[in-house]
């Protein structure tokens, strides 16, 4: 992976310092919320808990204290750029790509590939060599699911079976 | 007579080289005569050594005037009555009178003798109320016929005003009264009887002793010549209360027969009326008395004590530095001797004392104390009564002297504490430079509540977290902020310590500063280890960076 180039305020002291002020405190919340999602696209992460490293700065022996990173997850999912994982509030998946991005692309590719009206599992799309070019390869079975709902939404798509044996058709 | 004063910049009045301070009064109005002075209805009177000024409370700069007590002839205290408030007239010379008129030429420096200073009757006579019969005089501005009814004053005991037709007929009376009683008043024009020497009455006919006819003496024999203005004699014209008593005597007495009616000018005395609404006139008059006695404004012109004079002696050396010690101690054991004798003596000489005790403090390395001198205290004693407008009058007073003690660049107090200061360093400072007669915390609390109302040049500012400060009045949140950003700097964060240092800020005042300057957002705060340092807010002063942003600072290489 490349490096991930971190904006200039991830060297300024007082980001990592939850700041009382209201005004401050949202741009700041922005800013930390801007470098989750960058950094997580960068690296192609789906999940990300509290007590992730990005949350550190070794260089300034920094850190954001819990509470605030928390603060931050929070304002995530409010805006839609995440969903908690479990209700104990430690792990977010990260909507770099919304669901309803995810969704066109597999819909995009069934459509260019012709296979409406096929049959895929949801391990095949996701990690199956023929979706190994595609941008969603590698996709997180959870982001999946989200994505497949935007589609069965649409009535386009269709799931079926139980536990880890999902299929999917596409119409 | 009402001479223009300069104010200090707490609006109190400049005071001069040797002038002390003797009573202030809020609450005050000011007439000429029998009329009230339209600008000057409501302030504050100053009575000093020197002067007597009133520093209106509206507009300050523009209508406070004095007078100079060395122009006052006498002073006259009108008790109250009803609605209206005590007052006290000031009549003063008529020749400062007649200097104030417009384009005379600046006042002789010889002095009249007092006796050659008449103080004439200011009306042409009196009316005699139809409610109370209180003669009432007749006001100096009065013109039969033009003078409209509702300008004419009251009755002075019971207010109510006359009609004009009174005091025509008031006058016309007296202007033949006049006539008729002035020779009855001239004396040593008895009339010897021819018969038995029996000095008789120039009125009488017959002797009074011996029933001889009588030869009608030759100043009765031209009754038209009298009260013209030749006339020597003084004719006494017998004068209600208001006036009573006062002889109307020289060419003032000639122009009461030859021009009645006609408002007298410049020999008029001027009568300045201090109207004291909220009290106070009965301290005014005890200290205006004593100041009118003492005549300290003498002193400025006194050739100064001479000094015993040692005997030069032509030592040199050690010799010469032991001696001169011995004549210091000497004169300082003099002074001191001296002064102490009593408490009068102290008050005279406590100029010398208050030098003397600064020269002392000078040598034991107390650079403060020069403050005492220039202080000119103001005492809660100064202050008439123990009632709410008594205790109003000290605040208010309190207030612009500690303003003045603030903004005084010369001791430069705020400037050294950075402009702010805590209330509780105030009164510390402030109390240790009165020295004597200590302000209690709570009345210093109240006096700096009085600031704002009272347009001084300082203001008083409540922190968030309760902690009061006093600062200029010029000092505003924006010049705060700029000062606080350019301490700090772009690539450093400070701690409050370090702003309190900075900026020569009390600890409390830079931490409350800095909280300040955090929630207007200009600076923010980084919690560590080592405690809360500030810097500037690079939040809010780069362009916020969003997702797009922060994409594109992947892919190109951002400083």
């Amino acid at each position: 992976m490349a490096d991930f180039q971190y904006p200039a305020l991830y060297s300024f002291p007082p980001f990592f310092t939850r700041q009382p002020n209201a005004t401050t405190w949202s741009t700041q919340q922005s800013a930390w919320s801007a470098l989750i999602l960058a950094y997580c696209e960068r690296h192609r992460l789906f999940k990300f808990s509290v007590g992730h490293e990005l949350f550190t700065n070794t260089e300034l022996s920094r850190r954001l204290p819990t509470p605030a990173a928390i603060e931050v997850m929070e304002a995530m999912v409010k805006q839609g750029k995440a969903e908690w994982i479990g209700p104990e509030k430690q792990e977010i998946l990260v909507y770099w790509k919304t669901p309803r991005d995810w969704a066109n692309a597999v819909y995009d590719w069934i459509d260019t590939t012709g296979q409406k009206g096929g049959v895929l599992t949801l391990y095949e799309i996701a990690w199956g060599q023929l979706t190994a070019s595609t941008e969603f390869h590698g996709l997180d079975e959870t982001v999946l699911r989200r994505a497949l709902d935007v589609l069965v939404e649409r009535g386009v798509a269709k799931i079926f079976g139980s536990g880890d044996e999902l299929g999917v058709k596409f119409f | 007579m009402l001479l223009p004063i300069d104010l200090t910049p707490a609006n109190r009045p400049l005071l001069l080289p040797d002038e002390t301070l003797l009573f202030v009064q809020n609450s005050v109005g000011l007439y000429e005569g029998k009329n009230k002075l339209p600008h000057q209805q409501n302030g504050f009177a100053y009575l000093t050594t020197h002067r007597a000024c009133y520093v209106d409370n509206t507009e300050p700069r523009k209508y406070s005037v004095a007078i100079e007590l060395k122009d006052v002839d006498r002073i006259e205290p009108w008790a109250g009555f009803l609605k209206s408030s005590p007052k006290i007239a000031l009549y003063l010379h008529p020749r400062s009178a007649e200097i104030s008129a417009p384009g005379t030429p600046a006042r002789s420096s010889t002095p009249l003798p007092r006796n050659a200073s008449p103080s004439p009757s200011p009306g042409v006579g009196v009316w005699i109320c139809t409610i109370c019969s209180m003669s009432n005089p007749i006001p100096s501005n009065y013109i039969a016929g033009y003078t409209s009814e509702t300008q004419i004053p009251p009755c002075l005991a019971c207010g109510i005003a006359p009609e004009a037709s009174l005091l025509e007929t008031s006058i016309q009376q007296q202007q033949t009264k006049a006539a008729e009683v002035t020779p009855t008043m001239e004396s040593g024009d008895d009339i010897p009887c021819p018969v038995c020497t029996f000095h008789n009455h120039k009125d009488m006919f017959s002797c009074e002793i011996c029933g001889a006819g009588l030869k009608p003496s030759a100043s009765r024999a031209s009754p038209q010549s009298r009260g013209s203005p030749h006339q020597p004699s003084s004719p006494q014209i017998g004068h209600g209360p208001g006036v009573g008593g006062y002889g109307v005597s020289g060419g003032a007495g000639g122009m009461v027969g030859a021009s009645a009616g006609i408002p007298p000018t410049s020999q008029d005395p001027v009568i300045i009326k201090f109207s004291f609404r909220s009290g106070g006139s009965t301290s005014f008059l005890t200290h205006l008395k004593s100041a009118i006695i003492q005549r300290k404004w003498l002193l400025s012109l006194a050739p100064p004590v001479p000094a015993p004079s040692a005997p030069v002696t032509k030592t040199v050396g050690i010799g010469r530095l032991e001696h001169r010690g011995v004549r210091q101690a000497q004169t300082n054991s003099l002074v001191l001797g001296s002064a102490f004798e009593d408490l009068e003596s102290l008050r005279a000489a406590a100029r010398e004392v208050i030098a003397l005790a600064e020269s002392f403090s000078r040598l034991t390395g107390h650079q403060d104390s020069g403050v005492v001198q220039a202080l000119g205290l103001v005492s809660k004693e100064q202050f008439a009564g123990s009632g709410t407008k008594g205790e109003e009058g000290w605040i208010d007073e309190l207030s612009r002297q500690v303003a003045e003690f603030l903004a005084d660049d010369s001791r430069g107090i705020l400037k050294k504490e950075g402009g702010v200061m805590g209330l509780v360093d105030l009164w510390a400072v402030y109390n240790r430079a009165r020295g004597v007669d200590l302000v209690s915390p709570l009345d210093l609390d109240k006096a700096t509540k009085r600031f704002e109302a009272l347009r001084l040049p300082v203001r008083r500012r409540v922190f968030r977290s309760g902690l009061v400060v006093v600062q200029e009045a010029g000092r505003t949140q924006e010049e705060t902020v700029r000062r606080i950003i350019e301490v700090i700097g772009w690539d450093r964060g400070v701690t409050a310590q370090e702003m309190a240092e900075g900026l020569g800020w009390s600890l409390g005042v830079a931490g409350e500063e800095l909280e300040m300057a955090e929630e207007v957002g200009a600076v923010c705060r980084e919690v560590g280890v080592e405690g809360t340092r500030f810097w500037r807010n690079r939040f809010l002063e780069e362009p916020p960076v969003g997702i797009a942003g922060l994409k594109k600072g992947m892919e190109a290489v951002r400083v």
